[in-house]
């Protein structure tokens, strides 16, 4: 996201490239406050040019190889290291073949030329609300780990955002993955966003769900129309109640439309989003019911 | 944004419209204020440290009486400023009421934020300024009441 | 010119400067870096309207490389070119957000950018006003005190102590009559609100003030004319001691006509202690302190007869010019003469007005008013024939004027050879395939339909706004063109160049125009804009053509002993006309031609050619009657669009142009024109919008939430026809084409929506949001019913009941 810069030059930093993640973490651990962690730097360098943020200390971890990771493992899922980027995630076969969400909403960001530097860590750190990270990764129940000099802590992506430009981080720590735990064979998980006429998303969401066990687990998770992303629990609820599911899918979008908090923003009205909501359901919906 | 709040101080009405009505003692109770000067009519102009999340920014802030009763001890200020490419102001409204064994300060504050802060941290932004009202009141309790 | 077949003439000859564009090689002002050159930056109010108490820069100096930081105490110039209303940087009082307060000059930009936030501005905030409508209530704020003052031109009417900026009014026939004899009245708002130009190059400054007074500029700019001109007149320094250039240009669009920075920057230059100042704007400051286009209003009430003709038409527009207005005022007034498109409205009232708010400053954009004018007129065109019962184009052709016989809404008679409005109809008919219904589709909540509209532009410009051009040959009788045409992309040059070649029998390289334009050593013209420069330079070109082959001619006369009327040129040769033996080469004569015993005649050879218009003239100020302008081109845009009735998603499927453009002097360059046109138009239409919030900041300053056309909204076909009904007047009988693509997208698409679905968007953009308004509000059956069969088709009823 970018909010437009009178300014072509950035404020003064040191700029820091360190080779292991100890380096890393020891710099953020003297700098605290001062220091902030450069990946992709898509958001960073445009929120430095806007000088909403002004850190001293720019501390850029692309050179630390540990945290290059993407890997895959049945029964454990899923790890994507801090500096995997959109463009690696979406040429990875096994999120093309399990997690449809993600693949989705990885392929439908922006353009390739940010997709080519954007890190999907960076993407849940920078917490904007338009974003298209964070739904499937909710969707999905993934996690963070975070680290730092004397502790490693895994907090939930749906508690990690806390609000816009907000995050469960503290100085000194950083996050090193992101851990998706794998998805039961049968399950099927879906992504939409509508941006006509926007580079963001007017209304984005994940779905997921897993039907051929004994209980039917339903996950609505909606980004870009509220302070950080919800999930739709009462339509949920609705959707994971006796019955063929395609018979639920009305209720379910009108209720999503509905229980939601929603915000007026610059890109869209209230109204409007809460009425994209319930297409948008609706549409997801269907699609997955039907592609199984 | 229209917020308001109401303040209990232990203090007697007298005392507190008396130390409000001082702008260097008010203001230094402004959370992240870092410079700040009073011009004549108890203008006041400062800069003042925000963050918000992990924005962070100076503000030139200034503060501009527009009505002041003492009579019915109830004022009326203007605050404006501008920084990180955003701006805002504020029409904040201060009564004090007596009630038993002290003072009942009850306030209202129109808000407008324009810029970046505007349109990102909008939704936050009221539990944002109620937590700076909160410290901002703290801060006068004790100075009042020790 | 009663020559049949051409070389150059028609040929699609790719642009002469693409080469350099495309191996990086072109110069632009972002590439002048001079010796001992300082940085400007520009501290800009952050509030709309306020008393400026105190400047404090004293911390700005500080930081080390700031030389200097000026207020606009330090020269309370007034400058400007049409409603002369425009200070360097704010005098007393700031009157938008974004209003340049104060400068700072730095050794760097980095040092500059630093100090700017070091500038303490104390305001006394004053009522804002930010609507045109309230603007003109008796009690509003009063934005401009002192207008009286203001140095206007006379072909404007600002009414001091008021916040109107221009008042245009015209009148012809009594539309009370009319409106009384009409079976038919429509009555209808619309809305337009502000866009930016979005040119990739910002708006950028050198300028260097020179001991001796001299003054030297290097601007990305559209014209180099009028900034001398407003500079002298503004600065008072003599027009001989400025010297403009313009290098190459990423793209004009009308926000780089008219008043620039480069006053300003020249004074910064001075008060530096005479160095070189470079100032560039940055994306957002474009949408911040540079002028955009204006936002619109407009309220129109029309009255036809049962068989369709168009009887009275009584129509106000109201501009919101924001801050400043110096170019808006003649927006304002184009808009207001361009009332009755291209049809015969026997009686017609108009009345104009541009209003100050305290938002950006305005300026022109391609199209300038007229895209505005036909966003309600012929959208009421089509309301109309609904209402009578008839088809669109029934309506427009019982309406449509006849060159030669019909008078415009100025009361100009309209010359027999302006065009024909007719064939362009036509055309469009055929290529979108009118009578043909569109696809049924298989989403059925998804609707196709098609739609049109026409259109006529002429440039809006002073009555005497002159062009010339010299041509001097070089020893091999290469041609070097003199003119100050301005170069952003259009492609003029090219074109003028293929005149040259063709009229000389000389290859193409042999001409040469030179990259930079140079108030110096350019010959003079008044301004690149209103579709104008082919037309005026144009003609300027032949003239010193004529002037030219005058003295060579006389020449080779003598050295061939044959009547001057007698000689042609051919292929660098002049020869004997039947006696293609008799001939001297053009490179013995261009500097004068030698005997074999030494003696010359002639001399070097000099064309000079000048454009003026004779026939033009001021608009009376009561009625609004005259000859405003030097030509009309007619033209036409069709669509057909897709309805997505459930998101209000609007899919442009194809798009079909066609222009009357007299003669096509470069079809390449014609299909590149109408390509760009047809997009921006798309754009506009569709999605561009300058947001403000309610203390008059704009929310949207950025590429990211000002959404622009990309790749993947383009439509699949974009169809473009020209037709030629020659102009006698004009090059080869050419008239302009760079603005007409603009104006008859929107309206295309909202007839197209209107006649599938009877909802009307009277208000830009139309964007889903926009469209599912209307459509909720004007049809909630329709509405219903393709929520009905998505679900339908989606197999999803409920069967829990
Ligand atoms: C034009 C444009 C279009 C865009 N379109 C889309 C879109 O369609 N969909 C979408 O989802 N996004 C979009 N984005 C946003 C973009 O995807 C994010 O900005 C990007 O993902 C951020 O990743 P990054 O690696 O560049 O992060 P950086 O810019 O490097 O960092 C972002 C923030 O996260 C912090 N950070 C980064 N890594 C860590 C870490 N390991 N630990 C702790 N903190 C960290 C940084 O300090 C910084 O505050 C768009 C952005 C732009 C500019």
């Amino acid at each position: 996201m970018s909010f437009g810069s009178p300014y072509f030059t950035l404020p003064d930093f040191t700029y820091h490239k360190p080779k292991t993640l100890r380096e890393a973490l020891e710099l953020l651990e003297k700098y605290g406050d001062e220091a902030k962690i450069l990946a992709g730097g898509v958001g960073l360098i445009a929120f430095m040019k806007e000088r909403l943020v002004s850190p001293s200390h720019v501390i850029d971890i692309k050179g630390i190889p540990e945290l290059k990771k993407l890997e895959y493992r049945k029964g454990e899922g899923l790890v994507i290291g801090a500096t995997v980027t959109f463009s690696e995630l979406e040429s990875y076969q096994v999120i093309r073949e399990k997690y449809r969400a993600l693949y989705q909403a990885v392929k439908l960001a922006s353009d390739s030329i940010i997709r080519n530097r954007a890190t999907l860590v960076g993407n849940i750190c920078e917490a904007i609300p338009w974003v298209d990270g964070p739904p499937p990764l909710i969707a999905y129940g993934a996690e963070v780990e975070i680290k730092s000099l004397d502790k490693v802590r895994r907090v939930p992506v749906a508690e990690f955002i806390k609000g816009p430009v907000e995050i469960d981080l503290e100085p000194g720590e950083i996050v090193t993955s992101i851990h998706i735990p794998d998805v039961p064979s049968g399950a099927r998980s879906g992504f939409v966003k509508f941006n006509v006429g926007s580079e963001f998303a007017l209304v984005n969401l994940a779905a997921y769900l897993s039907l051929n066990e004994e209980k039917k687990d339903v996950r609505l998770v909606y980004g870009a129309i509220s302070p950080k992303p919800v999930r739709a629990l009462e339509a949920e609820k609705i959707l994971s109640s006796e019955g063929d599911m395609r018979t639920l899918i009305i209720s379910a979008a009108v209720k999503a439309s509905e229980e939601l908090e929603v915000i007026s923003d610059v890109l869209a009205s209230e109204d409007f989003r809460r009425h994209l909501i319930k297409i948008l359901t609706m549409n997801l919906l269907t699609e997955l019911v039907e592609g199984g | 944004m229209k917020l308001e709040g109401k303040i209990f101080l232990k203090s007697r009405r007298e005392d507190v419209w008396n130390f409000i009505s001082e702008p260097v003692k008010v203001i230094e109770c402004i959370p992240g204020v870092q410079e700040y000067s009073v011009t004549e009519g108890k203008r006041v102009t400062a800069k003042v440290k925000v963050s918000i999340g992990f924005i962070k920014g100076i503000f030139n802030a200034s503060s501009n009486v527009i009505e002041e009763d003492h009579e019915n001890y109830f004022a009326k200020l203007k605050l404006s400023g501008s920084g990180a490419g955003s701006g805002f102001d504020a029409l904040v409204e201060v009564k004090l009421n007596e009630v038993d064994s002290g003072t009942e300060l009850a306030w209202t504050a129109n808000v407008n934020v324009s810029g970046p802060l505007g349109s990102l941290a909008k939704p936050m932004l009221e539990g944002y300024v109620k937590k700076i009202v909160n410290q901002f009141f703290d801060c006068i309790k004790y100075k009042l009441t020790g | 010119m009663e020559k049949l077949t051409f070389k150059y003439i028609g040929k699609p000859i790719p642009p002469y400067d693409g080469f350099y564009k495309v191996t990086g090689t072109a110069e632009y002002t972002f590439d002048i870096e001079l010796p001992g050159m300082l940085y400007a930056k520009l501290v800009t109010s952050t509030v709309p309207h306020a008393r400026i108490k105190k400047i404090d820069f004293s911390k700005a100096l500080q930081i080390p490389g700031v030389v200097k930081v000026v207020t606009g105490k330090d020269f309370p110039y007034r400058v400007g070119m049409y409603a002369g209303d425009r200070d360097l940087l704010a005098i007393d009082k700031v009157r938008w957000v974004g209003h340049p307060v104060a400068a700072v000059i730095a050794e760097s930009l980095e040092a500059a950018e630093k100090a700017i936030d070091l500038v303490d501005v104390e305001y006394e905030e004053l009522p804002a006003v930010f609507d045109p409508l309230e603007a003109l209530k008796p009690d509003a704020p009063l934005i401009h005190e002192k207008m009286e003052e203001y140095r206007h031109s006379p072909a404007f009417n600002p009414i001091p102590g008021t916040n109107i900026a221009n008042k245009f009014t015209l009148v012809r026939g009594d539309v009370e009559k009319g409106f009384r004899e009409a079976d038919v009245i429509i009555e209808e708002q619309f809305y337009i609100p502000h866009v930016s130009h979005c040119y990739m190059e910002v708006q950028n400054v050198v300028a260097h003030y020179h001991l001796d007074g001299t003054v030297e500029i290097w601007t990305s700019w559209q014209n180099v004319a009028p900034i001398r001109q407003i500079m002298a007149l503004s600065l008072g320094i003599p027009h001989n001691k400025i010297i403009v250039r313009i290098p190459y240009v990423g793209g004009g669009f009308g926000g780089k006509a008219g008043l620039g920075w480069e006053a300003l920057v020249t004074i910064l230059s001075k008060e530096a202690g005479y160095r070189p100042v470079k100032l560039v704007l940055s994306r957002k400051e474009q949408f911040t302190v540079a002028a955009v286009r204006e936002g619109f209003y407009g309220f129109a009430k029309a009255g036809f007869r049962k068989d369709g003709k168009f009887i009275a038409y009584d129509v106000k527009f109201i501009l919101d010019a924001g801050a400043y207005a110096d170019y808006t005022v003649n927006v304002g007034r184009a808009v207001g003469y361009s009332a009755d498109g291209c049809y015969e409205i026997p009686n017609i009232r108009v009345e104009s007005l541009t209003v100050y708010t305290n938002k950006i400053p305005t300026t022109a954009l391609r199209g300038f008013g007229y895209p505005e004018s036909h966003w309600v007129l012929e959208q009421i065109m089509d309301r109309a024939a609904k209402k009578i019962g008839i088809d669109p184009v029934e309506i427009r052709r019982i309406n449509l004027v006849k060159p030669g016989i019909s008078e415009t809404c100025t009361g100009e008679r309209l010359r027999e050879d302006a065009g024909n409005p007719e064939k362009v109809l036509q055309t469009l008919l055929e290529e979108i395939e009118w009578n043909t219904p569109p696809e049924k589709l298989r989403e059925p909540w998804k609707i196709r339909s098609k739609g049109l509209a026409l259109f006529v532009k002429g440039p809006a410009q002073p009555p005497n706004a002159a062009a010339s051009a010299i041509l001097k040959f070089n020893e091999d009788a290469s041609v070097d063109l003199l003119i100050a045409t301005g170069n952003f992309g259009q492609g003029t040059i090219t074109a003028l160049i293929q005149i040259v070649a063709e009229e000389f029998g000389l290859p193409l390289e042999k001409v040469r125009v030179d990259y930079i334009k140079d108030t110096h050593k350019s010959a003079y013209t008044w301004q690149t804009v209103g579709s104008r420069g082919l037309f005026t330079d144009g003609i300027a070109i032949l003239k010193a053509i004529e002037d030219a082959k005058r003295q060579i001619f006389r020449v080779a006369s003598e050295v061939l002993r044959c009547p001057e009327d007698h000689l042609e040129l051919v292929d660098g040769e002049v020869r004997v006309k039947g006696k293609p033996w008799m001939k001297i080469p053009l490179q013995d004569i261009v500097m004068g031609y030698t005997y074999p015993n030494g003696n010359s005649i002639g001399g070097p050879v000099i064309g000079r050619g000048v454009f003026m218009s004779t026939h033009t003239t001021y608009l009376d100020p009561e009625t609004g009657q005259g000859n405003p302008t030097i030509f009309h081109t007619f033209g036409g845009a069709a669509v057909e669009v897709e309805i997505d009735l459930l998101t209000g998603e609007i899919k442009v499927l194809k798009v079909v142009q066609a222009l009357d453009l007299g003669k096509v002097i470069n079809p390449l360059l014609v299909k590149q024109q109408m390509n760009g046109g047809s997009l921006m138009g798309l754009s506009i239409g569709l999605y561009e919008q300058i947001k403000f919030d309610e203390r008059g900041w704009v929310v949207n300053p950025n590429f990211t939430n000002y959404y622009l056309i990309r790749i993947k909204d383009i439509p699949k076909e974009v169809v473009r026809k020209t037709i030629e009904t020659p102009q006698s007047d004009g090059p080869y009988g050419a008239r302009g084409i760079g603005e007409l693509t603009m104006i008859g997208i929107a309206p295309a698409i909202a007839n197209a929506v209107y006649r599938a679905t009877g909802v009307k968007i009277n208000q830009l953009p139309m964007n889903p949001e926009n469209l599912w308004k209307a459509l909720k509000e004007q049809r909630p059956d329709l509405f219903d019913e393709a929520l009905k069969k998505f679900i339908e088709s989606k197999k999803l009823a409920e069967v829990r009941a």
